[in-house]
């Protein structure tokens, strides 16, 4: 009786085993996992698209691309936790940090890419409503009387952070450049490298006026970038959005450019969305090549063309002129110049007890 | 007395008594609240559900699903070409969100009959020491956040989690990737046509937050039932000679048939419904999507009408519930009636 | 097939139930375990049938001559005979009297047809042959008792065990279907034990009786023994109802109510031990009169005449008589005074 048992059990594991051996016939059908945030949904649906059919034609194997899109900071943590990407395509660069320090990729992922391993830009601007009734044009115009303002929370949205960032910079009057040539970026590139003391962080005027900010203008902060769009534009509260470029375009796209104006200020920040391979990953399902293939191929001119037409701005020079009339040339000032890069910033402005923390008093 | 099912009977019955003795103010009130909230949580919002999916015609509702084909020949501007693209893209999202809903309920539903079986035996029909703990932990999902479930899951069989360490390194075959690849490589024809590694963000992850969070339905649809009819039929058909299997398959069973299918009525629609212990294991990869976290992503990116359509075809599921609940809750008070 | 319970214990936590049984039980008799509610009479079937076990390593259940402890349920070769009939509610009569047929392993299980004509002659045995496609719950309570039996014999057990087998049935029904068990095991001859807490089905049903009583066997002879020469008091009080009388020794000596004799006053040959009474009450019951006196210092007494005796005396309410008792149990072991 009890012998018969282990004969069924027998046959099962054999059966699987054989199924198990069968698998190892369709290994060459390769898949990848983008884990990014979630505005670019879109670009990387179609860039897959291009990615995997040109990977047909060079290898004649299938690559099967999958996505995932949430909040930068929750993608981050789901990698940290066992999410296996192979590439990650986030918002900021401290959520890679977060990662690396994780130990899944390794010190360094900045300088494999090109442009601080960021293939596309973007900005924060604003979205008013039609006519621009409150003559909303510039920062300084957010702290007029009665103004209100829609941001998501910078504690949990990476895009709040960025918004964060420009109002200080703005504020501080940061040096900037003009991205739109080659001899701008060099000399951005240079200043960044140069940058050795940042006086922003001692500009005691410019936080009490973002105190004043999110204390008397800011009504609701979302949780997330999309929250607070869909707060401005769908249950119509605040006079002005701040908030990604790209995320402003797609609000007056879907709800239709005889609703919203695209304001952009004298000044912003320059946002460098960071791409990266999870070498823990890669090693160990053997995807790196192709992984590493797929970020780099996000420089090719047509990806660069992509992301133009989506309302990234592109590194390629070419392309960004192609798509000037959408995105148009203002000088940018960077984080790594300005603010000393990620860290800095999260530990002196985001981390708990931060200045955030300090400034931000939720009416009661 | 079929336990859960029929212990409706003694509530309704009181709830008469109930209305005869009140004064016919408090009836009208009574009534009326509960109308009035039913209309307000319930129906406006079911209603709603179908106006939003319908809101582009009968074409925008299809379209959801088959997204337009332009003819080969159409000469088509880039935004065209683009809203084509997005279109299709985001109906094979939809039908792989379908797809992975059933094929989840699927593997849940016989291990939740199993389970729940087991369980509903194990409490009702011995004795033993810790009983009253396993029945309280039987009904644990039912007051755990399901949040909280998703995120016990990550923290177990997450990369730092206490089971990670195996977990992580754990590659397991997809059972719905399955297929005929002949002959040549040997004399098994069939193979996988993909494998997972991992638990967590996989689609196993997702079946085991599912099965947490319905687990309880069968189990305690056949809880009150089997405590009531004891354990004379099952002794009998012992004494008689008959196997366990066959005690277990000619009398237990057809015993319970109908708190079971209840059970699994409530199991499926839950499976069908769930969302936040799913989310959190999902991992927001697109080919994880189970229906309500397509409705999400569908309504995150503006995409009203489509997320409603998805919804609306999760509210049809559930009117049919609905109907099938009623069908069974009849059929075992009936059933009840004739054993008495 | 004989039955031998050897020092058989049973307690279910600190509290026993069953408090080191023997018993042996010829092969082909007719034996009824009799007692109070509560007194472990369920437990001791239970455990001769194998639903339950005995106490680890407290005694052994033998059928000729073999240890069955250790033996299966299904495989004892018993019928057991639920006091809730335990029928299946969802079969027809048919399938039910037939389920044990059609559970044999393959190798011995009988043809479709075989299995016919066994469950028809077995509707017959239990006059229910026109039954056959009914469900439980269209039958009488009576029907589904036998209906149950029938089930129980369709397997040819070498035992039948009946716990409480008339206990839900009314006062008539259950007067039928003792006899009719009565003539059943007269003709099939399975050793049978039977429970009953009811001191009349006992007596009349039995071969031998084994009295119970707080997880013991108090007496274990035949109905007659019992009730004529009850081992000890307990046994004593629980077959009958009794009066107890103070003679001026202070001992109480206990009567049976039928053991009572009446005088008129106007007799000459009464003993001298007679006491006086009036009538207070007379209930007819029947072959038999039940008359209640009041004695001199105030005392119920309960007697039983049968209806010629009554009738012969003429007895009046509130009537003055003498009473005097014709026998008398008075030598109980102290121990089981209650
Ligand atoms: N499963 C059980 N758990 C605990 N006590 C029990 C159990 N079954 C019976 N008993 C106790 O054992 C005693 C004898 O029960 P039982 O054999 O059913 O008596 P009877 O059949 O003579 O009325 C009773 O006091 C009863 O409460
Ligand atoms: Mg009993």
């Amino acid at each position: 009786m009890l012998k018969r048992k282990f004969l069924t059990l027998g046959a099962t594991l054999g059966l699987v085993s054989l199924l198990g051996a069968g698998s190892t016939a369709a290994a060459a059908d390769v898949r990848l996992l983008n884990v990014s945030y979630d505005p670019t949904r879109e670009l990387y649906t179609q860039y897959n698209e291009l990615f995997a059919a040109k990977y047909k034609k060079d290898t004649g194997n299938i690559l099967t691309l999958e996505q995932s899109h949430g909040g930068s900071g929750k993608q981050a943590r789901s990698v940290i936790d066992g999410l296996n990407a192979d590439v990650v395509t986030l918002a900021l660069g401290w959520d890679i940090t977060a990662i690396e320090r994780a130990g899944l990729i390794n010190p360094g992922w900045e300088k494999k890419l090109p442009n601080n391993a960021s293939p596309y830009t973007s900005t924060i601007a604003f979205l008013v409503r039609k006519g621009n009734p409150k003559g909303i044009k510039d920062w300084k115009d957010l702290w007029k009387p009665g103004v209100q303002v829609i941001t998501a929370n910078p504690k949990t949205s990476g895009g709040a952070r960025w918004v964060y960032l420009a109002l200080w910079g703005a504020l501080a009057n940061a040096k900037t450049h003009d991205f739109s040539t080659a001899q701008g970026q060099a000399e951005a590139t240079a200043a960044s490298a140069a940058a050795k003391d940042f006086p922003v962080y001692q500009n005691a005027e410019v936080q009490a006026q973002i105190a004043d900010l999110f204390n008397n203008h800011v009504p609701v902060l979302d949780a997330g970038a999309r929250g607070s769009t869909v707060s401005f534009a769908q249950k119509q509260l605040g006079d002005v959005l701040l908030n990604w470029e790209n995320e402003l375009w797609l609000a007056r796209d879907e709800f239709g450019p005889e609703k919203f104006d695209i304001v952009y200020p004298s000044t912003s920040i320059l946002t460098e969305p960071p791409v990266a391979v999870v070498d823990k990953v890669v090693d160990q399902r053997g995807t790196r090549a192709v992984a590493e293939a797929y970020l780099k191929g996000l420089y090719s001119p047509e990806a660069q063309d992509l992301a133009g037409q989506l309302h990234y701005r592109p590194r390629n020079l070419d392309a960004l002129k192609k798509y000037s009339a959408e995105l148009p040339n203002i000088p940018f000032f960077t984080i790594d110049e300005t603010f000393g890069g990620w860290v800095k910033a999260q530990t002196t402005f985001f981390a708990d007890g931060g200045t955030f923390d300090q400034i931000y008093k939720p009416a009661k | 007395m079929a336990g859960a099912i029929t212990a409706r009977a003694p509530i309704s019955i009181g709830s008469k008594r109930a209305v005869a003795t009140e004064s016919v103010l408090a009836r009208r009130v009574l009534i009326t609240i509960t109308v009035v909230f039913l209309t307000i949580f319930v129906l406006v919002p079911l209603i709603n559900v179908f106006n939003q999916a319908f809101s582009k015609g009968f074409e925008g509702y299809w379209s959801v699903f088959f997204p337009p084909q332009p003819p080969d020949d159409a000469t088509l501007t880039f935004s065209q070409k683009r809203r084509l693209a997005e279109g299709a893209a985001q109906a094979a999202r939809t039908w792989s969100s379908i797809g992975l809903t059933v094929a989840v309920a699927a593997v849940v539903l016989p291990l939740n009959i199993i389970f729940g079986l087991a369980a509903a035996w194990a409490t009702t029909k011995f004795n033993f020491r810790g009983r009253a703990l396993l029945t309280a932990l039987i009904d644990l999902p039912f007051s755990v956040s399901p949040v909280v479930a998703g995120l016990v899951f990550v923290l177990l069989l997450g990369r730092n989690g206490i089971l990670g360490p195996w977990a992580t390194q754990l590659v397991w075959p997809d059972p719905f990737s399955l297929h005929w690849v002949g002959f040549e490589n040997g004399v098994w024809p069939l193979a996988f046509g993909r494998t997972h590694t991992g638990v967590i963000f996989t689609p196993l992850a997702i079946v085991l937050a599912t099965i947490f969070v319905t687990f309880p339905f069968v189990a305690r649809s056949l809880t009150p039932l089997m405590e009531n009819q004891g354990t004379d039929e099952e002794l009998a058909a012992l004494s008689l000679g008959a196997s366990g299997w066959r005690t277990f398959f000619k009398i237990t069973l057809p015993n319970v048939k109908w708190a079971l299918l209840y059970g699994v009525i409530l199991c499926l629609a839950r499976a069908f419904g769930e969302f936040g212990a799913v989310s959190v294991v999902s991992g927001h990869i697109d080919v994880n999507d189970t229906m309500p976290l397509r409705i999400e992503k569908l309504w995150n990116e503006y995409n009203n009408q489509a997320a409603f359509t998805v919804a609306s075809v999760l509210a049809f599921v559930a009117v049919i519930t609905l109907v099938a609940k009623s069908v069974v809750e009849w059929k075992a008070a009936r059933d009840a009636e004739r054993t008495n | 097939m004989t039955i031998e319970v050897k020092n058989i214990s049973k307690s279910y936590g600190a509290s026993p139930v069953l408090r080191n049984i023997d018993l042996k039980i010829n092969s082909g008799e007719l034996v009824s375990l009799l007692g109070p509610s509560g007194s472990g009479k369920t437990t001791l079937l239970r455990i001769i049938a194998g639903i339950e076990e005995a106490d680890r390593g407290s005694g052994a259940v033998v059928f000729d001559g073999e240890d069955v402890s250790d033996v299966d349920l299904g495989r004892r070769g018993i019928g057991f005979v639920f006091q809730s009939y335990a029928l299946f509610k969802h079969l027809s009569v048919f399938e039910n009297i037939a389920f044990g047929l059609r559970a044999k392993p393959r190798r011995n299980r009988p043809t479709e047809a075989q299995i016919k004509e066994k469950v028809q002659s077995l509707l017959e045995l239990i006059q229910l042959s026109s039954f056959a496609q009914r469900y439980p719950s269209q039958l009488s309570g009576g029907q589904r008792q036998r209906v149950a039996l029938a089930r129980a014999l369709a397997v040819e057990p070498r035992v039948l065990l009946l716990d409480e087998p008339f206990g839900a049935l009314d006062a008539t029904v259950r007067r039928e279907l003792r006899s009719w068990l009565r003539h059943l095991h007269d003709t099939i001859h399975v050793t049978t034990i039977f429970v009953t807490h009811d001191q009349e089905e006992a007596l009349e049903v039995s071969d031998r009786v084994a009295v119970m009583g707080n997880g013991r066997i108090e007496q274990f002879a035949s109905p007659q023994e019992v009730y004529e020469n009850p081992a000890n008091e307990f046994v004593f009080k629980f077959l009958g109802n009794y009066n107890v009388f103070h003679g001026r020794s202070g001992a109480g000596a206990l009567v049976r109510p039928h053991d009572i004799a009446i005088f008129r006053t106007s007799d000459g040959d009464r003993p001298d031990a007679a006491q006086t009474a009036v009538v207070a009450h007379i209930g007819f019951g029947g072959p038999v009169v039940k008359i209640e006196l009041e004695s001199d210092d105030k005392n119920r007494v309960d007697v039983e005449l049968t209806a010629q005796a009554y009738h012969d005396l003429k007895l009046q309410r509130g009537e003055k008589v003498w009473f005097a008792a014709r026998r008398a149990h008075s030598d109980f072991p102290p121990e089981y005074a209650i």
